[in-house]
């Protein structure tokens, strides 16, 4: 049994001799916001665990009931008589707005796990729940999710354990169905509520309609099978694992766009079905293991394909049944236009008037026209594209040699496009603001073999749009950690009050081998469809290099 | 085994009797109705019209609509933070991933969805006060005047034989079950069906803050104008005209501009204060609108001029939108001018003379332009205007004169006048070099997450 109560209270206060207080003619601004979050768990877990003779088994069965309860109050005010004392919501001049609300949801869960083992030999695991989420209509509400695992330890076998060499060797397999209901409340059907962003009218609050509802919302499920092998060979000097995977989600929820017809421009959906396969493969070894010198490294190697393999209807985008999930998608680019000749030549043939649009010059990036049509619009959109690396890593390496420790951890990824829109934001002119210093290299008539799109306000043919110019080859290897010790042993001058001296200088993020051309291809936000992180870089704010010195002492 | 399942089910009977641990999935939604709780009496269904005149208060309906019809046409270029998708609506190129077309679009669809709950839910009280029908027919000219907008911008409704309307609705939204389009007539039908239930039902004028049936007359007026339908707009609006009750035009036309949605002349308006229903329309009117010198030049001579721009510094500034005050604070919010009555009498000159058997109706179509000419103190058009082509004329410019950096309403003149051989559209704008341009592409999110069966306008797709 579990209570958990969350409670976050913000108050803030902007003083009238803000710039932006006095410009609206307001004496202070309040605003209080109360969030709490409660969530009361009744778990109830009856274990057996029994041995007999080389047997062993352990079984739980339960049952687990969650509650969850959300509620803010928001409350903005105005017009204070003192910025330092009197800025209590009670001295203000007048409330201009107010909120409260919440939401509720509830868990109902049944579970059973046995595992069995021989001789710690052979293992076998089973499991089996039921949920009962309220986040799914009435029919939907129920998941069920078994699995079941088996593992081998081959080094236990008699004909195996008089191999010296061969420390551990374990042979594993899984499958099993998870569920997940990480979605908002109430979905399933029509609410009427308060509080909307537009709902008062002549003074009077007015109550308005939620979302569209989706009354076929369900569980969405993931079915994996996993199989793998862990060895370590020569006690422990050489050691590794390979794992292959395969998991098939069905009925995936995703937040998309559906008909504007509707009034809403999106809603969580069951968007259809997606599969990722893939290897992970680690290896490791002390290389060098005297008493004062050791050397040990790993590195490990992982891919993953993800695939959109059913489209459940409702669901209208690019992707087609097939395509890889990180599919990215834009128009493809044919360098600058040079001459208003050319531009012109395209005009004459648009049964529109205009091949891209009427203020487009030289100097502005050409689309391709996929279809022929004679003009460039959004079924010209094509494929560019994967954001998923052909495969990523880490590599880590440790020396210590007497009282010196240096570890250095590397970290690559190969094979993946990324989205430059920080290029597009900041080096592609709109209005007056900040830009990148090599937007000074633009095309102009003076700079007419320039590669980048011509400085012009508003940005008429939006050069800035997503499109192969912004589209890059993101791969990269990077220092990520680089830590220096020194330990000192302090017996020569205390007894034992403390036990050792660590003096250490280390580094983060200090080096990164790259093609791409933005400040960091490490950092990226989900693509825009959403199906999956990263290959997307808004120019957010890059890993940052640190340096840090320090001591540890242990007493 | 045996003793395991003993023990549990010991847990388990005891669980169930202490209900509020584990009645954890009977549960309600808090401080929501759900369709059966939110319409039960006529107090509920008012606060839910109340929640569909709020969406008229959105940035989209005061700014963002007004703006870029005014910028397709004549009054509006984008402002310094207006930014290429302002300006592609001045350029008359707009792309169908345009954030302003799918904000609007779907903006008045919310309306439309909440008016049809509205209507089916109210229907079935079973109560028999005048209040009940005068909800319904409020809700009904909201309705009308959601897909009026929606047909006008994104659908050919210069063209009744047209198979590209809009996605109409009479039921509320169930799901997302994408809706084909209706065909222009389908659509106009729906459209004035809801409007003769709104005539017949919603209550007599009293402001602009809340739909009339003098509202819905006139709309009914301009509707019918659309169509091409002249003989029955004419007649529409004379009897808007007759039955304009309580709404009568300002004799001062500045007062309409400090009077805002107080106005006796204003059909429909939202309200604004300072705090829930504060909006930034005066700001956006001056930072990402702002209004064309061309048209400040072609009002040169006009009374209306000095009411319709101001100047700060050297900066031409729309008058009709400036900065107001609400319970003494000075603010940045502003109206819009959904319908105001000035308006019928130019609905009304121009379909007389469009309908006019001969020179027949010319006299009283000049009369009209002579109501809104004379209320400014210009010269009455006199008798030497009397062919059809110059009438027109009359009624283009002073449509032009009366309305214009106000709601972009010269945009669909523009369009109704060319596809009628009474001017060239290209000679005001350029860029619309064909058919396709009258009217904007449907936003590409509708088009792909309706898997075409929304289908799009020609020339975006």
């Amino acid at each position: 049994m579990s209570y958990n109560q969350a409670r976050n209270i913000t108050e803030s206060y902007t003083p009238s001799y803000d710039p932006f207080e006095t410009r609206n003619k307001r004496k202070g601004s309040r605003k209080d916001i109360d969030y709490t979050f409660n969530s009361m768990i009744f778990d109830n877990t009856a274990t057996l665990n029994k041995f007999f003779d080389r047997h062993f088994v352990n079984a739980v069965a339960g049952a687990s009931f969650t509650s969850d309860k959300r509620n803010f109050e928001n409350i903005e005010s105005v017009n204070f008589p003192d910025d330092f004392v009197l800025n209590n919501l009670g001295s203000a001049g007048s409330i201009q707005k107010y909120s409260t609300g919440g939401s509720v949801s509830g868990l109902e869960s049944y579970f059973f796990r046995a595992n069995y083992n021989y001789d710690s030999k052979y293992y076998f695991t089973f499991t089996a729940r039921a949920d009962k989420s309220t986040k799914f209509g009435p029919n939907n509400q129920w998941g069920y999710f078994p699995s079941a695992a088996v593992a081998w330890r081959a080094s236990h076998e008699p004909f195996l354990s008089e191999l010296n060499w061969l420390s551990d060797l374990k042979v594993r397999m899984s499958v099993g169905k998870t569920g997940s209901a990480n979605l908002g409340d109430f979905l399933y059907s029509t609410f009427f509520s308060t509080g909307a962003t537009n709902s008062f009218h002549n003074g009077q609050n007015g109550v308005t309609l939620n979302s569209v509802p989706n009354p076929s919302i369900r569980w969405e499920t993931t079915t994996q099978a996993d199989f793998g092998i862990d060895f370590s060979l020569f006690e422990n000097k050489l050691r590794g694992a390979f794992d292959i995977y395969k998991k098939y989600t069905r009925d995936l929820l995703l937040n998309v766009t559906i008909p504007n017809e509707t009034g809403s421009s999106s809603q969580i959906m069951n968007v259809g079905d997606i599969s990722n396969k893939g290897w992970e493969f680690v290896i490791g070894g002390d290389l060098i293991d005297k008493s004062n010198l050791r050397l040990t490294s790993d590195i490990n190697f992982s891919a993953n394909r993800a695939k959109l393999e059913k489209l459940n209807e409702g669901w209208g985008t690019n992707l087609k049944e097939g395509d890889p999930l990180g599919t990215i998608y834009g128009y493809q680019t044919a360098g600058l236009f040079r001459t208003a000749d050319e531009i012109s030549g395209l005009n004459a043939k648009s049964p529109n008037g205009y091949y891209q649009v009427a203020k487009t010059a030289p100097g502005d990036l050409k689309f391709v026209d996929q279809n022929a049509d004679g003009y460039i619009s959004s079924s010209d959109i094509v494929n560019l594209g994967s954001v998923e690396p052909k495969f990523f890593g880490g590599w880590n390496n440790t020396l210590r040699y007497k009282e010196f420790e240096a570890s250095v951890l590397f970290y690559f990824a190969y094979g993946q496009l990324l989205h430059n829109a920080a290029k597009g934001n900041m080096e592609i002119y709109n209005s007056d603001k900040n830009y990148y210093r090599s937007i000074l290299n633009a095309w102009s008539p003076e700079n007419p073999n320039s590669n980048q799109p011509r400085i012009i306000r508003t940005d008429p043919n939006n050069n800035a749009r997503s499109s192969g110019y912004l589209i890059q080859d993101g791969s990269f290897f990077k220092l990520k950690n680089l830590h220096l010790a020194y330990y000192i042993n302090p017996k020569k001058w205390t007894k034992n009050q403390v036990s050792q001296i660590k003096v250490y200088v280390s580094a983060s993020n200090l080096f990164i081998l790259t093609g791409y051309d933005g400040v960091d291809p490490e950092v990226s936000t989900s693509t825009s469809a959403g199906l999956m992180p990263g290959g997307y870089d808004s120019g957010a704010y890059p890993s940052t290099r640190t340096m840090s010195f320090g001591f540890n002492i242990s007493f | 085994m045996k003793k395991l399942l003993y023990i549990f089910s010991i847990i388990m009977a005891g669980s169930l009797v202490s209900c509020d641990l584990t009645n954890v999935t009977d549960i309600t939604p808090p401080n929501q109705l759900s369709e059966e709780t939110v319409i039960t009496d006529i107090g509920s269904a008012e606060k839910v019209l109340i929640g569909a005149y709020a969406q008229l208060h959105s940035f989209d309906m005061l700014v963002n609509q007004p703006g870029i019809t005014g910028s397709m046409g004549l009054s509006f270029i984008s402002g310094a933070q207006g930014g290429a998708a302002y300006m592609q609506f001045y350029e008359n190129v707009v792309s169908d991933d345009n954030y302003l077309l799918t904000g609007i679009y779907t903006n008045w669809y919310y309306l439309i969805n909440i008016c049809s709950h509205i209507i089916e839910k109210t229907e079935r009280l079973n109560i028999t006060v005048p209040r009940k029908n005068e909800i319904i027919g409020e809700a009904r000219f909201l309705r009308a005047l959601g897909h009026f907008n929606l047909l006008r911008l994104y659908g050919r409704f210069y063209d009744v034989s047209s198979e590209y309307g809009i996605v109409t609705w009479d039921e509320p939204v169930r799901d997302i079950t994408p809706k084909p389009r209706n065909a222009v007539a389908e659509s106009y039908t729906r459209i004035l069906e809801d409007l003769e239930q709104a005539v017949a039902n919603a209550p007599q004028y009293t402001s602009g803050i809340y739909a009339s049936k003098q509202a819905a007359m006139v709309l009914r007026a301009k509707v019918l104008l659309y169509k091409k339908d002249y003989a029955a707009a004419a007649q529409a609006s004379a009897d808007a005209i007759a039955q304009k009750g309580g709404v009568t035009l300002e004799s001062n036309f500045a007062d309409i501009f400090t009077k805002w949605f107080n106005s006796k002349e204003v059909l429909l308006a939202p309200p604004f204060d300072d705090k829930s229903e504060r909006n930034n329309k005066a700001f956006a009117f001056r930072a990402y609108v702002v209004p064309t010198e061309e048209l400040y030049n072609m009002m040169a001579g006009d009374n209306r001029r000095d009411v319709t721009y101001f100047f700060s510094g050297t900066s031409l500034r729309n008058g009709k939108f400036q900065n107001t005050t609400a319970n003494g604070q000075s603010l940045t919010a502003n109206t819009e001018y959904f319908l105001r009555l000035a308006e019928i009498y130019l609905i009304q000159a121009e379909a007389l003379v469009r309908s006019s058997n001969g020179t027949a109706n010319f006299q009283a179509a000049r009369d009209a332009l002579n109501v809104i000419r004379g209320r400014v103190g210009m010269p009455s058009i006199g008798n030497d205007v009397n062919t059809k082509a110059a009438l027109l004329q009359a009624v283009f410019h002073e449509k032009l004169m009366e309305l214009g950096a106000e709601s972009g309403e010269e945009w669909f003149d523009l369009v109704r006048f060319h596809v009628e051989g009474d001017l060239d559209i290209k000679t005001y704008k350029p860029n619309v070099v064909n058919e396709n341009r009258f009217i904007l592409p449907i936003p590409a999110a509708s088009i792909i997450a309706s898997n075409n069966v929304v289908k799009q306008n020609p020339g975006y797709e």
